[in-house]
């Protein structure tokens, strides 16, 4: 049973359209927008400090095409001097962000320990395991170790990474208030301005100002196209209030990733349905072939699928065991969602404690702790 | 709308600065790297037909398609490189069965897709002269570049077809059900034996409920068993009662019934080897071994689970791992029996058994439980 609808979906060819063919046009096109990486690998890195910038270059890459694969190809360059981890901590930090950025938050915040344990004074660091410990909803953790960044580093640095620690720890108008003065009538330009505008932005919609978070949002990604971050929560907004053609728009020419399919999906649903299930046949298959190769990184865009276009009690499955990796308030939600669309209140046990624990309130929640009868 | 997660990187610039740039999550990632073999086991005159089908993006990793630098990839390209991809495949998609190395016969280059992402395919008729059912992978494509990269391999033997995962530099084998399964069967079930073995945990829980199976409670001391069979019985029970509940939990989770998180599910191991052992110590406690294999045993379970899961095991074909592995686990843990038993049995009749080794090993058991409990927990 297992068997036959995991071959189902998996994409074999035959199995899902067209038979494969051999072209009669040289010019049709295979493939666009291709990497550097085979130029990056081909360079051969031979000394250590030479790999090390291979390796942040193939990062900073990945990051910016949000593809996992330069990731793992960091990671083979890396390894003839992953034995000195301990005591290298340029080495060690890469290694850091390959582990958090496949959801190992564990093992990075572990590395990251031992880095700062060695050199408390390491403010990359510092700053990656805040960032960690905000994916994992530990605000309190993330907030010392933003704290400990003021004075270090320039204060969009340390006010960005407190304000959302402070908005997970009950203290949202406090967190608007230190982020609006850091940024007031500050040029909002490149990466560094597009991470502090988005992070504005979810200030806004958590304090339900969906006005101010559109602002914020469109800011962040005029600064930098490529925070895909703020664009699927723009796109999220658009789609929200039926603005699906401008959703398709900014849709064009992203990268092919789960996050993006569901929008495209999402967006496509009133304007071309036929397109809309195609998506949607689309992800299912990428997802099976998750779960063929036990790739349980994809849990959050699960849970959002099979809630918008699938069975809720999955996804309620799905956000439940994500949440157990990471805990912002997206995956918080989630559950919400799902735990509400099934009126299952106990489904949302973990989430409401966590919410109560932290003293955390987002105006996107509440309707959904409304319809479960859970006082916010 | 998406969350609040942006998590950044860092470039170093200058003697002294950082300069951060946000990031995105692997949640927004294409999907790792992954190709497709497809073989159709059933021989028609000796030969069997395969596709092997790999990403346009993948293959431009390995060979320099983009020959104008143009960073696309046009069909005249992949045209210009068809006999280094022929050549590409011959030595990373190798085939072999119980007489040796199958030959390998190339067809022209087709394409196909996989969702908006291009692939190329390598028809291949296959000549082996071995056994049915042994036909076995040796798999290398970017093995030195990307270990993530995965191949999904799909076999039709006639009326069946299964599915299975290649990782590059492990040779398995992909042959027809019956005879793989057989060799998929033991495969797993020395895993089992071998995570029993090497799972210090296991170990010290299964021997903190051994080191009274030889001896009887009676008020508020230990007494010898005393006999042979009557310790053998007892342990047998413990062993049973542990099998039974970590089988369940083994199997609702390798079914994906019910998954708790690992993390958890090691402290909580941890805690169980903890807790199994202070039992020892207190004397007012008299709960039968099998009792606290039986309960702990639910949580052993869900540990072996996700070492099973480590193994690469998917949603596919779950019946014949799932079996193995349980077994062998049984099998690896009736081989710590019986080397200990009869130690322990010798031992049981020495006072100092009851008087020092008996609380001084289960201390010993208690603390490792603890550490083990605080280094996991995340």
């Amino acid at each position: 049973m297992q068997t036959a609808w995991l071959l189902g979906l998996i994409g074999f060819a035959g199995s899902c359209g067209a038979a494969p063919y051999r072209p009669t046009d040289p010019d049709l096109e295979l493939a666009h927008g291709l990497s550097p990486y085979r130029a990056t690998l081909a360079s051969g890195a031979s000394s250590r400090s030479a790999a090390l910038a291979e390796a942040q270059s193939l990062t900073s890459e990945g990051r910016r095409r949000a593809d996992v694969r330069a990731f793992a190809y960091a990671e083979r360059v890396l390894a003839p001097f992953m034995a000195h981890i301990e005591t290298d901590p340029e080495v060690a930090l890469v290694s850091a962000d390959i582990h958090q950025y496949r959801h190992d938050f564990n093992g990075a915040a572990k590395i990251l320990d031992a880095v700062l344990q060695r050199q408390p004074q390491n403010d990359s660091a510092r700053l990656m395991r805040a960032e960690i410990r905000l994916a994992q909803g530990r605000g309190r953790d993330a907030l010392r170790d933003c704290l400990g960044l003021i004075g270090r580093q320039s204060p969009w640095i340390w006010s960005a990474c407190a304000a959302q620690a402070y908005a997970i720890n009950g203290r949202l108008p406090a967190a608007q208030r230190l982020l609006a003065t850091t940024l007031q009538g500050a040029e909002i330009a490149g990466p560094r301005g597009a991470w502090a505008a988005g992070i504005m932005a979810d200030l806004a919609a958590q304090a339900g100002d969906w006005a101010g978070s559109e602002t914020w949002l469109t800011r962040a990604v005029a600064a930098n196209p490529d925070d895909h971050v703020a664009a699927v929560e723009l796109l999220d907004l658009w789609i929200a209030s039926g603005r699906t053609r401008q959703a398709l728009e900014m849709l064009r020419d992203r990268p092919v990733s789960d996050a993006y399919l569901i929008r495209r999906a999402e967006a496509l649903a009133s304007v071309d349905p036929a397109q809309s299930r195609l998506v949607v046949a689309d992800l299912s298959r990428r997802f099976a072939e998750a779960d063929a190769l036990g790739d349980r990184t994809h849990l959050r865009e699960r849970a959002m699928f099979e809630l918008r276009f699938g069975d809720p009690k999955a996804a309620l499955a799905h956000a439940r065991e994500n949440f157990q990796t990471q805990r912002e308030l997206v995956d918080a939600r989630l559950v919400l969602q799902a735990a509400a669309t099934l009126r299952d209140k106990s489904g949302a046990t973990e989430v409401v404690a966590w919410l109560r624990d932290t003293h955390t309130d987002d105006a996107r929640l509440a309707p959904e702790l409304r319809e479960l009868g859970i006082k916010s | 709308m998406s969350g609040s997660g942006r998590r950044l990187f860092r470039r170093v610039l200058g003697a002294f600065a950082v300069l951060w740039v946000l990031g995105c999550t692997v949640s927004q990632a294409h999907d790792t790297s992954r190709s497709y073999l497809s073989v159709d086991a059933a021989q028609r005159d000796g030969h069997m037909t395969a596709r092997w089908e790999v990403a346009v993006i993948d293959l431009a990793v390995a060979l320099p398609l983009d020959s104008n630098n143009d960073s696309r990839v046009v069909w005249g390209e992949v045209l210009a490189q068809e006999g280094a991809i022929e050549s590409l495949v011959r030595s990373n998609v190798q085939f072999y069965d119980s007489a040796g190395p199958c030959s390998v016969d190339s067809h022209p280059l087709l394409v196909d897709s996989h969702g908006e992402q291009m692939y190329i395919v390598a028809p291949l008729t296959l000549v082996c002269n071995g056994e049915p059912g042994t036909l076995g992978v040796d798999y290398a494509f970017l093995r030195d570049i990307d270990g993530s990269h995965r191949m999904l391999v799909r076999m039709n033997d006639g009326p069946s077809a299964r599915t299975l995962v290649v990782a590059p530099g492990v040779p398995r084998e992909i042959g027809a059900a019956h005879a793989s399964t057989v060799r998929e069967f033991f495969r797993y079930l020395a895993e089992g034996a071998h995570h029993i073995w090497i799972g210090y945990d296991h170990l010290a829980f299964l021997l903190a409920l051994l080191l009274p199976a030889v001896l009887l409670r009676g008020g508020d001391s230990w007494h010898p068993i005393p006999s042979l069979r009557k310790a053998i019985l007892e342990t047998l029970k413990i062993v049973s009662a542990f099998t039974i509940s970590h089988s369940i939990t083994l199997g609702l989770a390798a079914l994906g019934i019910l998954r708790p998180p690992p993390v958890l599910i090691e402290v909580a191991i941890a805690l169980s080897v903890a807790a199994a052992a202070s039992f020892n110590l207190l004397r007012r406690w008299n709960l039968p071994g099998a009792w606290l294999a039986f309960g702990f045993g639910f949580i052993h379970g869900f540990g072996f689970a996700n070492a099973l899961a480590d193994l690469g095991l998917g949603r596919g074909d779950i019946v014949v791992p799932l079996l193995g592995f349980n077994l062998g686990v049984e099998l690896g843990q009736l081989v710590v029996v019986a080397a200990a038993l009869p130690v322990l049995f010798i031992l049981r009749a020495r006072p100092a058994y009851t008087k020092y080794w008996l609380p001084s090993a289960s201390s010993a058991i208690v603390v490792l439980g603890l550490y083990w409990a605080v280094v996991r927990w995340p």
